[in-house]
């Protein structure tokens, strides 16, 4: 019998709490003198309310328009002269803001980060100008480009009955052109306080200095009380979802097959995640020998557990969304036939001890890739270590996915193959190609 | 929207720390294969990227073979077949990534260190061992037609093939960006076998390791997977290079929300004596977040969301280029304020602190590319192409502390002039159509060419 290779996946992380409230991340990584400073702060998509569609991302643009100490983009500006990159996202869970600097302008970055954390200092002008910049992105990344709805929003829009999970977190341009000064005020002084946020420092520095400027920038922020977190259950799916929709962009129809997940951190949830390995990730995945190189129907599938990230730095309830692009020649219903077929494969008879390794063997692995922050060096460890503590109250188990993982026998696969990748618990998306 | 809180002044920064960018480790072997490797990085991974050169076909028949190779070569080998290959891969955490474009074909691999020696000969048997099965042949013409359909949807590709057109013209492998379906149609097995015979030698290609690793054993790994590849004829890049093109392309998108506008021309090439003066222009015109054009059409007049100006280099040219995706009504206005910026910057000298400013930001960037072993192997695989000597990166800090507001500026009079630029634009051709032939600094349009 094969056996998972050893090879350690460890985040050493200290933690403190300021007496406001904000939890401090530090993780230590001397291979190269620049340091990634990040600040988390648990508010995403799904905190946003009715008629307001796109704040939290439109509100994001805004924390870069200037603040008490700083200008509009000052903040890029100084990071840029010292060396540094930046960039900021909106998540479904939470929004967050980070600088890669070279370590001697550690106290810059989170000096700049204390002054925004107080609040951005706007006017209508900013405001409009990021109106427009939103829309702009909107314009470009979905409704100037095909398949610009497929699947991520498409799938949360059909598959859930929440209003805070299926709305369209980019935001409908009625709500943005709607937002105000005063919903941006409004929105600041719910979620914005040291004590809903994260921050953490990751690279080449000295720790105790470090401590000692944090106290310094950030400690006299008022703690404020916690917001109240957003309700995003859903009640249990009974039936198969079907949707189908034209792209009028699009020259060729695509699939998607999204199944709700379990909960996070759950056997079941890590045992989900270890499925879609087998399924679609990398050359040896089932669905690909069958799909693509079998029967031909596409040149790649594509599986997903978070479109916005990955499986570790979401909350649940999120969806296994499986997808392709595909021939006119071929009928969507019979690529769901062979994809039902592979299911049951698993879910009837028990998979082989190699495969189950494999699958551990390319969850572990992939793991590093996860660190590597693409451009932003030590941006990828930081946002693992940031997500576990805002969505599990403790950075530290960031290290112990592996083991979540490595738990999984091959009767845990059956059962929640057998549970949740079955129709009854799937929303099914068909894109027409409509472009002439 | 600020609290009155007591936020001490802004720090001021102690120095920077020296950095000195550590070198590779250089060796060939009997057969010509160059090898470099470097450890760099805190996970246990080892990172292989080995880069085969080939002289670009003039063929225009044979525009995308090497994409059609490189996927054939996925298609198994003569000791393994697909789904084996692939299973022996994943056991060890990773996977083959192969692709090729019109200079080369790559394969690349990341597995965690203790898979090393495995990795390299998995790599090697795909690269000494294809096998080609006849039976895949129409699938894999399948799969780049539906590629070919795929990349003509979008508008950034539609762009950028006149904005290539242009430049080099259709005779030129490089002008080609997309291919004709007929001509994918052409393809075979034995197309692919012949090519990856002639071009996959030993003497054209480069291997690079990084990541934690032992290097005695990654040299005798080295030596034992891919001792027996045999060489081949070397070829001269002899394909002449971009030329400018005053002209302007308009690609029809009707109801486009937004216009996609490849405005540049060639500039200098990699390796030249303004290279390195060039890259910090083009960080301050437009290749930055901080930048002028960037400052100006998004966070000051909100035209667009991702403006950017880059410089790419292919074999003996380099191309300077903005590109912006812009609201349809603002198209002439987005247009003449990159003209602006363009003119401002060739007409004035930039003041010392924001040349300070762009040179810290362009030896930052410098050091975050040499920080990640996935970045740094990057650099070095461009330092190879563009026949760049490695003493050349720990001159590179004080080549940037060097340029001054008049070398910028006599860089853009040189090279950023907007009379010799192409201007390749898809969008909804019946409403910016008008005011585009306003334009006074554009050359007359040309519709759908």
């Amino acid at each position: 019998m094969t056996s998972t290779p050893s090879f350690a996946f460890d985040l050493p992380v200290t933690r403190h709490t300021l007496s406001n409230g904000l939890r401090v991340l530090l993780h230590h990584d001397k291979s190269s003198p620049i340091v990634c400073v990040s600040v988390y702060y648990h508010v995403g998509m799904r905190s946003e309310p009715k008629g307001r569609t796109g704040f939290a991302h439109l509100f994001e643009h805004l924390m870069f328009q200037g603040s008490a100490q700083m200008e509009k983009m000052e903040l890029v500006g100084q990071v840029q002269s010292v060396g540094g990159t930046l960039n900021g996202s909106t998540r479904f869970d939470f929004t967050n803001y980070w600088e890669v600097v070279p370590s001697h302008a550690l106290d810059l970055a989170l000096w700049m980060e204390a002054d925004r954390m107080r609040g951005p200092d706007i006017s209508e002008t900013e405001l409009e100008n990021q109106r427009d910049v939103v829309k702009n992105e909107i314009r470009v990344n979905v409704l100037n480009r095909p398949y610009g709805t497929f699947p991520w929003l498409d799938v949360q829009e059909q598959a859930f009955d929440n209003w805070q999970n299926s709305h369209n977190g980019y935001g409908d341009m009625v709500d943005l052109d709607s937002a105000t000064l005063a919903d941006a005020q409004d929105f600041f002084d719910r979620y914005y306080s040291p004590k809903n946020a994260v921050l953490c420092v990751a690279g080449d520095f000295e720790e105790a200095a470090a401590m000692k400027s944090i106290n310094s920038f950030f400690s006299d922020i008022p703690a404020m009380n916690l917001p109240e977190r957003p309700d995003i259950a859903e009640e249990p799916q009974v039936a198969e979802r079907v949707h189908s929709k034209i792209d009028p962009l699009a020259s060729r129809p695509a699939l998607a097959l999204a199944y709700r997940t379990p909960d996070r951190g759950s056997t079941d949830y890590y045992a989900l995640g270890l499925l879609n390995g087998i399924l679609t990730v990398g050359d040896d995945s089932l669905l690909r020998k069958e799909l693509v190189r079998k029967k031909g129907f596409t040149s790649s599938v594509s599986g997903s557990m978070n479109f916005l990230g990955h499986m570790h730095n979401a909350e649940t309830p999120l969806l296994l969304t499986i997808s392709l692009i595909h021939d006119d020649k071929v009928d969507p219903d019979s690529i769901i036939m062979e994809i039902d077929k592979i299911i049951k494969s698993i879910s009837s008879s028990p998979i082989s001890e190699d495969l189950l390794v494999r699958a551990k063997t390319k969850v572990r692995s992939g793991l590093y890739g996860l660190l590597s922050g693409s451009g932003y060096p030590r941006f990828g460890v930081s946002d693992l270590l940031c997500s576990f503590e805002l969505l599990e109250g403790d950075a530290s188990l960031a290290s112990s996915i592996p083991e979540r993982f490595d738990v999984i026998e091959i009767a845990d696969l059956r059962r929640v193959a057998e549970k949740y990748l079955i129709p009854s618990n799937r929303t099914v998306i068909k894109l027409v190609a409509g472009a002439k | 929207m600020t609290n009155d809180m007591n936020l001490p002044l802004k720090p001021t920064l102690g120095p920077i720390r020296p950095f000195t960018p550590t070198g590779r480790k250089r060796f060939s072997l009997d057969n010509g294969m160059q090898v470099s490797m470097f450890e760099l990085g805190s996970a246990p991974l080892v990172y292989l990227r080995l880069v085969i050169q080939a002289q670009p076909s003039t063929d225009a028949r044979l525009s995308w073979i090497e994409k059609y190779v490189a996927e054939y070569m996925g298609e198994g080998t003569t000791d393994l077949d697909a789904d084996l290959f692939a299973e022996a891969f994943a056991a060890i955490g990773g996977q083959l990534h192969i692709s090729g474009d019109d200079t080369s074909t790559n394969f690349s691999a990341t597995v965690p260190s203790e898979f090393m020696t495995e990795a390299l000969n998995l790599v090697a048997m795909a690269v000494l061992k294809p096998e080609f099965p006849v039976s895949e042949a129409e699938r894999l013409q399948s799969n780049l037609l539906r590629e070919l359909d795929l990349s003509k949807d979008q508008p950034q590709v539609n762009a950028a093939e006149g904005f290539r057109k242009a430049l080099y013209g259709l005779n030129h492998p490089f002008g080609r960006l997309l291919p004709s379906r007929d001509n994918l149609l052409e393809f075979t097995a034995d197309i692919a076998a012949s090519y990856s015979k002639t071009h996959h030698v030993a003497n054209s290609a480069h291997l690079y390791i990084s990541g934690q690793f032992d290097q005695r054993l990654v040299e005798e790994a080295v030596e034992k997977s891919f001792r027996n590849w045999s060489q081949g004829d070397s070829f001269s890049n002899t394909l002449p290079a971009a030329s400018p093109s005053y002209a302007t392309f308009l690609f029809d998108r009707p109801e486009a929300e937004q216009s996609t506008i490849y405005w540049g021309l060639p500039i200098s090439h990699p390796g030249a004596t303004s290279w390195i003066g060039l890259e910090v222009l083009n960080a301050l015109l437009g290749g930055s977040f901080h930048s002028r054009i960037t400052l100006n059409i998004r966070e000051d007049k909100g035209y667009t969301y991702s403006p950017r100006s880059m410089m790419t280099a292919r074999s003996r040219d380099g191309i300077w280029l903005q590109v912006a995706d812009v609201t349809t009504d603002v198209t002439a206005l987005a247009l003449g304020e990159i003209f602006k910026e363009i003119m401002s910057i060739r007409e004035t000298l930039v003041t010392r602190d924001e040349l300070e400013a762009i040179k810290q930001y362009m030896i930052g960037s410098f050091v975050r590319e040499m920080s990640e072993p996935g970045s740094r192997m990057g650099h070095f695989m461009f330092s190879d192409r563009h026949n760049l000597s490695d003493s050349e990166d720990s001159l590179y800090i004080d080549r940037v502390q060097a340029i001054t507001p008049e070398d910028l500026r006599m860089l853009a009079e040189e090279f950023i002039d907007p009379t010799r630029m192409t201007l390749s634009i898809v969008g909804d051709a019946g409403k910016i159509k008008d005011e585009l032939k306003e334009l006074q600094m554009l050359a007359p349009i040309e519709i759908d060419v």
